[in-house]
């Protein structure tokens, strides 16, 4: 999630496509570890996007989807809106990190919206 | 939609709460400032002061709550 935070407030200094290089130095300006991996990946999916199409379809989604689902859908990146847009593409790699804490969370409010 | 100073305060707190690191009026102007923005002076303290007392996680997870 940091790395799609930091993506975004570097785009919004008028970067729209913000390097590694800009993000790592983001991110250590508090002392904040970036793994290369994630940040590439995070990089070459928002690469050359529009970040305001990137949170208009991701509001969009969130919008149509139940109140339950959506928890499931914003833990799963486990950033508020503006990042839900990236949340297909980043799903995978967060799977492994949030899936732990999402899976309880989705399971139980899945089925208390679905009975 | 936030304007750009607050958007920049709030992608600041996100990426630190991501890290469990405080959030705090220098942490937030590091960012900002890293970023290469400019945001108006007060807006960092005005976040720092407002996130201090609340848990962002429960902020997250209740986006779409919000929506309905």
């Amino acid at each position: 999630m940091r790395y799609v935070a930091s993506y975004l407030l570097a785009a919004l200094g008028g970067n729209s496509s913000p390097s590694a290089k800009d993000i790592k130095k983001i991110l250590d300006s508090v002392g904040i570890e970036a793994d290369d991996d994630r940040l590439n990946k995070v990089i070459s999916e928002l690469n050359g996007k529009n970040i305001e199409d990137v949170i208009a379809q991701g509001i969009g989604k969130l919008a149509s989807v139940p109140a339950g689902g959506a928890v499931a859908v914003s833990a799963a990146p486990g950033s508020a809106a503006p990042a839900a847009g990236s949340a297909p593409a980043a799903a995978e790699e967060k799977k492994e990190e949030k899936k732990e804490e999402s899976e309880e969370s989705d399971d139980d409010m899945g089925f208390g919206l679905f009975d | 939609m936030a304007s750009v100073s607050e958007l920049a305060c709030i992608y600041s707190a996100l990426i630190l709460h991501d890290d469990e690191v405080m959030v705090t009026e220098d942490k937030i102007n590091a960012l900002i400032k890293a970023a290469g923005l400019n945001v108006e002076p007060f807006w960092p303290g005005l976040f720092a002061k407002a996130l201090a007392n609340v848990n962002i996680g429960s902020f997250i997870c209740n986006v779409g709550a919000g929506k309905s």
